[in-house]
């Protein structure tokens, strides 16, 4: 033997056709089953193929409508899509030729169309690449700037707090003055200085309370406490405001004697917003209800009002920072809207959640929801 | 780079053998655990993406690889870069600016994305235009930023008509803007920087440590 390979052109060409060439090469009948497939068809398809049919290889909604088309030999490139191992389908120029009884099949892709794809994906690629970074940079940016509005405020609020106490204190002392309580008029004067330096105080509180959230600097003291005690506790602070108002309160536990794993408080702070807000918005004479109820979901709190109520579109932004920037209280006072964004990160803080239900013209009904775990053994409570 | 690496010559050679495979997660993997012992992100770019991507382009032009495994590698690294972002970005103001950008049918952007990012670390706001960035555009952000430098980047020297181009564009339009240009079409067995010496605010800075430099220098002042 002397090295010299004795098989034809032909034979070397279909040869490399059969095993080589990324071209796909099929043998049909004229019913469409296959007698003959290369090894490219085959590894594309991931199916044996030989004995199979041609209708294997199209995409499963079109095979029968499509078989029929298949078997008519076209010297023009026909595009099919061909199923894939992978799951995926690949287009194929599929040319056909009758050779007696049988269809002889050549399938390629085009070059030119995955050349093109490739660039596009790269380019795709590097542009979703590039926009990335140009948000994170933006992103950056406003971290930085909240953690400095943060600082601001808190700063602002600091040193605004203690003047406030000061025109707080000597007004109350001007009140208790007889050379100056003589006078209705001025004693008129200094109760509205009062009374707005205890607005300007619990304003400030809010922001300060609001900056340490946002900081991320809100923790809980977690104790076991008692309901009633927190529920108490919670009236005495708004007890003034509400007589002030003419609005009366009730309370409705389901279960005296409930003890709570909680930060006391904090939702002290929470039940004292809501019946703030409810005070607020109550009309005179009209009654504000202070409720509680024991689910398999936790330990629901509610404070239910007879006010003039929200719409849906009122209701969707109430619990964020200033949503309510610019309102007016029925008493006149502006609202800045931190309350109820207090009120929802202390107790998302505590792993629960805030609710409202409300529809205008019928009051208002604000709530909060705190997890199973948030409830403890009735032993072992501490006076808040 | 003067700077104590962290990429050992094993988690390097584990990166790059990723690389090459298409490993997208394997690669993620090294660039997260090697950022979480504490690695620098300068250490992580000339260490290990533009190392490696050095090695993938040798072997590209060695025809060792193919074009599919190259673009695929670069894909990736773009992809792992994402990783250190947020050590990258303090959001503090920038008192000066650079805009970074590959010219007209320069399509590899990674090496510019890096400059720019570097830029950052070092103070600057980086501007990154990314690839093939049409002239007119190149300077209409430099009329609208004003950037107190301009970085070129070309990858590929047989395509360097277009950085011509936008060079004199720029020295006309903007003479006294400094402009720096780098990148692997200018590594040594590639092209020479002679002829950058006809445009007076030109300056070559090849490779990231020498623009490292440039920039710890420029801080020093």
């Amino acid at each position: 033997m002397n090295g010299a390979d004795s098989r034809t052109a032909a034979e070397i060409g279909w040869n490399y056709l059969d095993r080589q060439a990324a071209i796909l090469v099929l043998r049909v009948d004229g019913a469409g089953k296959i007698l003959a497939a290369n090894s490219y068809a085959r590894e594309l398809t991931g199916l044996p193929l030989c004995a199979g049919s041609l209708g294997d290889l199209l995409i499963a909604s079109t095979q029968a409508a499509e078989l029929q088309r298949w078997l008519t030999p076209s010297a023009e490139p026909r595009l099919m899509n061909v199923r894939t191992a992978d799951a995926l389908s690949q287009t194929l120029y599929v040319t056909s030729v009758q050779l007696g009884a049988e269809l002889l099949l050549f399938g390629q892709a085009d070059p030119q169309e995955q050349e093109r794809l490739r660039r596009e994906f790269l380019a795709l690629n590097q542009e979703l690449t590039a926009l990335g970074r140009e948000l994170a940079l933006a992103n950056a940016e406003l971290v930085r700037a909240s953690a400095l509005k943060n600082k601001f405020v808190g700063m602002a609020s600091h040193d605004l707090r203690k003047p406030a106490g000061l025109i707080l204190n000597l007004a109350e002392l001007l009140l208790e003055d007889p050379a100056v309580n003589q006078s209705a008029q001025a004693c008129e004067i200094i109760e509205r200085i009062i009374s707005s330096a205890g607005c300007m105080g619990v304003l400030i509180d809010d922001f300060l309370d609001i900056t340490m959230i946002e900081a991320d600097r809100l923790s809980l003291d977690i104790q076991v406490v008692a309901q009633d005690g927190l529920v108490a506790t919670a009236l005495n602070l708004v007890q003034v405001a509400a007589v002030q108002r003419g609005v009366a309160m009730k309370i409705l536990l389901d279960q005296s004697g409930v003890k709570l794993r909680v930060d006391g408080p904090k939702i002290v702070q929470v039940l004292t917003n809501l019946l703030s807000n409810a005070i607020d918005y109550s009309p005179e004479g009209s009654c504000i209800t202070l409720g509680s109820q024991q689910q398999a979901d936790g330990i629901r709190f509610w404070v239910e009002d007879q006010g003039d109520g929200l719409d849906q579109e009122q209701q969707q932004r109430l619990f964020e920072a200033f949503s309510g920037l610019g309102g007016t209280k029925p008493s006149g006072e502006r609202s800045i809207g931190l309350g109820l964004a207090i009120v929802r990160k202390i107790v998302a803080a505590h792993g629960g959640s805030c609710f409202v239900e409300s529809q205008r013209g019928c009051g208002s009904r604000f709530g909060f929801l705190l997890p199973p775990d948030c409830q403890a053994a009735s032993r072992d409570s501490r006076p808040l | 780079m003067a700077t104590k690496t962290l990429i050992t010559e094993s988690i390097y050679e584990q990166y790059l053998a990723a690389l090459l495979q298409g490993d997208r997660p394997g690669c993620s993997h090294i660039v997260q655990d090697s950022s979480a012992a504490g690695a620098e992100v300068k250490d992580l770019y000339v260490n290990l993406f533009q190392r490696s991507l050095y090695q993938v382009g040798d072997l590209w032009e060695q025809h060792r690889i193919s074009v599919a495994v190259e673009h695929l590698a670069t894909a990736i690294t773009e992809r792992v870069m994402t990783i250190v972002q947020p050590k990258l970005f303090s959001g503090a103001a920038r008192e000066r600016s650079i805009i970074v950008a590959c010219v007209a049918d320069e399509y590899h952007q990674l090496g510019g994305r890096m400059v720019a990012d570097l830029a950052e670390l070092h103070g600057w706001r980086g501007f990154f235009l990314g690839a093939n960035t049409p002239l007119e555009a190149l300077l209409q952000m430099i009329d609208q930023q004003k950037p107190d430098l301009l970085g070129l980047s070309q990858s590929v020297y047989f395509n360097l008509a277009g950085l011509v181009k936008a060079l004199d564009a720029v020295s006309g339009t903007f003479p006294g803007l400094p402009v720096m240009v780098g990148g692997q079409a200018f590594r040594p067995r590639w092209g020479d920087t002679s002829w950058l010496r006809g445009y007076c605010n030109v300056r070559p800075v090849i490779t990231l440590e020498e623009l490292e430099r440039e920039l710890s220098n420029d801080e020093r002042g």
